[in-house]
């Protein structure tokens, strides 16, 4: 790193909006009265609870058909009511945000691990190697996210892992991009240039400085993306492309139950409701948190 | 344009400021006010000029926006009187201000690159003002557009009309600027800062300008933290700290026979020829200057610069730009040496290949007698910290995850217990009189003064012969400019650093050089002891640099 | 014209449009690099194809189990070709816009595609429209404006961006088809079909938008020139209107290739959900059907789509940024 060379910063202005966006969510959530935030964070906490613990919710199955009580109305006995096979929404909603989520975790895990390795790749490597990762990125981000997760699922079968691997993979465009950019401005950054002048080496410079400064990034990224990777999954599974019924992932409980919209109002607005507000209170609550942590730090 | 301007009032002064005060607001809340301007007053004449003069966060900017409505939103002010030629300003509402906006009275900010809208073009904006006040009928407005752009004299001034302010030389967007500001024909012009970080030349040119508007008719308010410039124009001088008034009377009372300890202290810290040798920071009641500590050049040679050359190819042209034209030069043991030239003379770029950040095309740097440049970087490294970097931007300089200790530490030498090393921050800091508190504090936290004393404890941690500064007292407020300048002096009076000055600024490196190369356009234009070249210039281009320096200042004894 | 004022010397560079040259080697790597992803993208679906588990002869054959009917069929589609033969035979068949023929309907891929196109494009021309009117005028009426008009955008924008997009176009369907009964359930053929797909499919797309106009002026608001302009006399719609939406629609308009493609996956969604026939249903049926050529082809539309706007994009923002540079 003697001559630092400035490349060409590649700030694509995909990333500048997503500063934009980010910013202006995280200037609504540092707005909210605390009293919204944390009836948000105590919905959070729910849904983990469902997640890991669906009994503490619903004693039954969200398989449990029953014929005899089809369409029913939201009712005491069933509090968000039934679908056309007689299951209680109720349940099945619990147990979906498994899959929901389960979707959205694993999608962003994989969009982190191969985004950030591409990224301090490409920032960290020569000329070329950037070159070369940097048009693999562009082509990736060629395709809309959908779109690239039915190509993915052409060529493998609709099923919940490869939903997963094809959300993901169309999100490791925007973490590539993002570790990229920040990687290359720490290295030419005014410290590192000092730090070479303490005769600082090569490898010394990228783990002490470079590297630290890079992945503090990372938890927010991916915090406030998981809520983009839901919406996406479920969208694909709407399409019914991931889970197939009847398990009870709420894009797939949506699409199900399209015909019936007419009939059951109850069916189409409950499981929106919970996915949205899900990823609306993961959105505020990571912004908060995340501001936290800064200012505690 | 006639003589007289259009919007002068027939009677009383054109600006009569009593009482003003400012306070923030929060949350549209009027009390729980944090005041930052108490009660200042003055009034301005047709065709006369006050400066409003101080340090950062005295309150001058925005008391003179304040005439215009501009002092910002979360500001709140009240004054016993507050006329704007001839017109109560305020309980002035939003429709009010924008007639007088643009009409009545113009604005002139610094540094028209930031200042002037970059998609749009001159005539547009221009004409946007003409347009506002209906000034002229519509069929006039491009005679007008051009007419303005030559009475600021810009030349071509038709076809420079249609040009964005990117496609502009400095001065001469700086002229459009003002262009922009006096259309209307304003009866007073407010001008905040409007030569800062300008080259000397332009800023001349803009002086000649404001000049040319006083003599029309023009009252003219200027902000400025630069005294020189101010003496230049201005019939009377306020002096503000911290929001009040404490000193005020002409340029020359004011330079000559300051009043005010502030106000003495203030111009004290201004280096010039006169202050060579002695500190600028002046304690609290004392008088007289201080006398720095000798200073004793060596007979070493620790930096030896031959012949270095650096191009740069630019995109869509046939031949490459020289940033660096055949610079030679040697910097002595103790010795300080001041590279000074005008933005784009490549002085920066000579820092750069000397510390061996940007490699020479051709030429070589030695260092202490033993290759430098020419060496591969894996054999230089164990020398690194012998030449050591201060820059005009500390805090960058700095990784932002780091305290001020670790800061320091981390240009420590290599092999020392953790007690050696606590005990040796400890010793620079107090070297560099950064108090011992403030070692686990971010950087981010300090002021601009402390940040600069921690960049020179981190580059005296490396042990070093020698040290470059680029630039690294310009973003600095005067005061604070004078301390640091002082905490240079003194450790260089100790170990007898080579030091490589780098600046624009020809007062900071006539006050601190013992000899000084001049720059243009990467070539050396001429080299000399500095008393010898800023008295007796020889090149052509030094003595414009030191024609187009504001005066005023030499004449200013403590 | 006399004037007081000292010329501008003979040094101060006269600025001269170096423009031609440079501006048409900007324009050609562009060019260049588009063309370079379409290719890239070409290459990566015929590598993913290969990749893919299962025998694409499977697909063909259907029932059939003798191998000398697979054989036949195999050297029909010309699958018997080493690897190497079949992907420069695709290039060159891309080259023709021969997007090969679809195994399901044994018809040209593009007639299969042909009559789907104008739904799913009036759909996203409409949404555009929609979109753009509607962010422009609440990024102009609550930039840099008190925090209640601010707050309420930033709810309304995150709302637009959270909430699945498919929910809004059921939570539309129930409210204005079925319990309002003012618009039409099933496609009849009239512009009232456009309406609620329309709507849903622009509001992510609003919600962005707004978010990237309102960032983009308020930046251009803190700017010292907005203060410059203030003192000019210029009110605040003006300001906003005339200067800071420029600024924010230059800096955004790179954005376009990229929210294109975005819409064009929402239309995908948005299609199945309202029952209307489009690109988007015919590229769902060709993935669960296993249409490998109708899916490569679709998804290399899309790509050339992207491409082709993002490097318009481009090109115009360089054209505008040596207007404004010497």
């Amino acid at each position: 790193m003697t001559a630092l060379r400035s490349r060409q910063d590649r700030v694509s202005p995909i990333d500048r909006w997503r500063q934009s966006s980010r910013a202006t969510v995280d200037r609504l959530a540092a707005r909210l009265p605390i009293v919204v935030v944390a009836l948000l964070a105590l919905w959070l906490l729910a849904v983990v609870v469902a997640v890991f613990l669906p009994q503490v919710f619903v004693p039954g199955s969200p398989l449990e058909a029953s014929p005899a009580d089809a369409l029913q109305a939201p009712s005491p006995q069933h509090l968000l009511g039934t679908d056309q096979l007689g299951r209680d929404q109720f349940t099945r909603i619990v147990y979906g945000l498994r899959y929901s989520l389960g979707i959205g975790v694993g999608a962003m895990a994989v969009s982190v691990v191969f985004g950030v390795l591409f990224g301090l790749v490409a920032g960290l490597g020569g000329w070329f190697v950037d070159e070369v990762l940097a048009r693999f990125i562009d082509i990736i981000s060629a395709f809309p996210a959908v779109l690239l997760a039915l190509l993915v699922i052409a060529f493998t079968e609709p099923g919940i892992v490869n939903l997963t691997i094809a959300v993901g993979i169309s999100a490791i465009p925007k973490f590539a991009r993002v570790i990229r950019a920040e990687t290359v401005r720490v290295r030419t950054s005014d410290y590192v240039t000092h730090a070479v002048t303490f005769g600082a080496r090569r490898s010394r410079l990228v783990l002490r400085h470079v590297l630290p400064n890079t992945l503090t990034l990372i938890p927010v990224l991916a915090m406030i993306d998981v809520g983009t990777a839901i919406i996406a999954g479920s969208g694909l599974s709407f399409l019914q492309l991931g889970p197939q019924p009847p398990t009870p992932e709420l894009g797939v409980m949506l699409s199900e139950s399209r015909n019936l919209f007419a009939f059951a109002w109850w069916l189409a607005v409950f499981p929106g409701v919970v996915l949205s507000l899900t990823v609306i209170a993961l959105t505020v609550v990571g912004s908060r948190l995340q501001r936290t942590l800064r200012r505690a730090s | 344009m006639t003589g007289t301007v259009a919007s002068a009032p027939t009677t009383g002064p054109a600006v009569d400021v009593r009482d003003l005060r400012i306070g923030a607001t929060r949350r549209g809340r009027a009390d729980g006010d944090d005041e930052i301007v108490h009660g200042i007053s003055f009034t301005i004449d047709a065709g006369r000029c006050v400066a409003l003069v101080g340090e950062s966060g005295a309150g001058k900017s925005i008391s003179a926006r304040a005439l215009l409505g501009l002092s910002g939103e979360g500001t709140a002010v009240t004054a016993q009187t507050l006329r704007v030629l001839g017109d109560d300003v305020l309980g002035y509402s939003p429709t009010q201000w924008r007639q007088l906006r643009g009409g009545r009275a113009g604005l002139i900010l610094q540094d028209a690159l930031t200042s002037l809208d970059p998609l749009q073009t001159l005539h547009s904006a221009i004409s946007e003002v003409l347009r506002q006040h209906n000034t002229v009928p519509r069929s006039r407005v491009d005679a007008r557009v051009v007419e303005l752009l030559e009475l600021v004299g810009i030349p071509d001034a038709a076809a420079r009309s249609r040009q964005r302010p990117g496609q502009l030389s400095g001065g001469l967007r700086q002229r459009a600027l003002i262009a922009t500001a006096i259309a209307a024909d304003p009866g007073l012009i407010v001008a905040d800062e409007p030569t800062t970080a300008l080259d000397v030349t332009v800023q001349r040119q803009v002086l000649d300008v404001l000049a040319e508007r006083k003599a029309a008719g023009t009252a003219l308010l200027l902000v400025s933290h630069d005294l020189a410039v101010v003496a230049e124009i201005a019939d009377e001088v306020l002096v503000l700290k911290d929001g009040h008034v404490v000193e005020r009377g002409t340029p020359r009372q004011v330079l000559d026979a300051p009043q005010h300890d502030y106000t003495r202290r203030l111009i004290a810290a201004i280096p010039t020829a006169a202050s060579r040798g002695t500190r600028l920071a002046v304690t609290e009641g004392v008088s007289e200057r201080v006398a720095l500590p000798p200073r004793a050049v060596g007979e070493a040679t620790v930096i030896d610069a031959v012949g270095l050359v650096k191009s740069y190819a630019l995109p869509g042209a046939s031949e490459s730009f020289r940033a660096v034209d055949e610079v030679t030069f040697t910097v002595h043991r103790g010795e300080t040496v001041g590279l000074v030239g005008e933005s784009g003379s490549g002085k920066s770029t000579v820092g750069q290949i000397v510390l061996g950040l940007t490699a020479a095309d051709a030429g070589t740097v030695t260092l202490d007698g033993a290759d430098w440049s020419t060496l591969p970087e894996r054999r230089r490294r164990a020398r690194r910290r012998s030449l050591q970097l201060v820059s005009q931007d500390p805090l960058s300089s700095f990784d932002p995850r780091y305290s001020a200790a670790r800061v320091v530490a981390e240009a420590l030498p290599p092999g020392l217990s953790k007690a050696q090393r606590t005990a040796r921050i400890a010793e620079l800091f107090d070297r560099v009189s950064l108090a011992g508190s403030l070692a686990q504090r971010s950087p981010s936290r300090l002021s601009g003064g402390q940040r600069q004393r921690l960049a020179i404890a981190r580059a005296l941690a490396a042990d070093p012969i020698a040290i470059v500064c680029d630039e690294a007292v310009s973003a600095l407020d005067v005061s604070i400019q004078a301390q640091i300048l002082d905490l240079l002096a003194d450790i260089q009076a100790e170990s007898h650093l080579a030091l490589l000055f780098i600046s624009h600024d020809l007062g900071v490196i006539h006050h601190i050089a013992d000899r000084v190369l001049v720059m243009e356009k990467g070539r050396v234009v001429e080299a000399g002891d500095a008393g010898e070249v800023f008295e007796n210039p020889q090149a052509p281009y030094t003595r414009r640099l030191l024609a187009d320096v504001p005066r005023g200042l030499e004449l200013a004894t403590l | 014209m006399t004037t007081l004022l000292v010329p501008p010397t003979a040094t101060e560079p006269v600025s001269r449009p170096r423009a031609a040259n440079s501006l048409l080697v900007a324009v050609l790597k562009r060019i260049v690099s588009g063309v370079i992803v379409l290719w890239g993208a070409a290459t990566l679906t015929f590598v993913g194809l290969q990749l893919a588990p299962g025998d694409i002869v499977d697909i063909l054959a259907g029932e059939t189990v003798s191998d000398q009917a697979r054989a036949a069929i195999a050297s029909q589609w010309g699958l018997d070709q080493p690897v190497l033969l079949q992907y420069l035979d695709y290039l060159a068949k891309l080259l023709r816009f021969d997007l090969g023929e679809s195994y399901v309907m044994r018809q040209p891929v593009a007639d299969v595609l042909g009559n789907q196109i104008l739904p799913t494009v009036s759909l996203a021309v409409a949404a555009v429209l929609l979109s753009v009117v509607a962010s422009v005028l609440i990024a102009v009426a609550t930039a840099g404006r008190g925090p209640v008009a601010r707050g309420f955008a930033s709810g309304l924008e995150l709302l637009a961006v959270s909430v699945p997009v498919f929910w809004w176009g059921i939570v539309l369907i129930i409210s204005f088809s079925f319990t309002l009964k003012i618009f039409p359930v099933v496609a009849t053929g009239s512009w009232r079909d456009l309406v609620l797909p329309t709507i849903t499919l622009a509001i992510p797309t609003t919600g962005l938008l707004t978010q990237v106009l309102r960032t983009g002026m308020e930046q251009a608001l803190d700017e010292p020139f907005a203060m410059t302009i203030r003192a000019r006399g210029v009110g605040e719609f003006a300001l906003r209107f005339r200067h800071a939406l420029r600024h924010a629609a230059v800096s955004s308009m790179n954005l376009a290739g990229w929210l294109l493609g975005g819409l064009l996956g929402g239309a995908v969604i948005t299609e199945q959900v309202f029952g209307r026939s489009g690109l988007g249903t015919a590229t769902l049926s060709a993935v669960t059907n296993k249409d490998i050529p109708v899916v490569m082809a679709i998804v290399l539309l899309v790509a050339f789509i992207y491409v082709l706007t993002s490097t318009v994009v481009d090109v115009l923002a360089v054209v505008i940024e040596k207007r404004g540079q010497s």
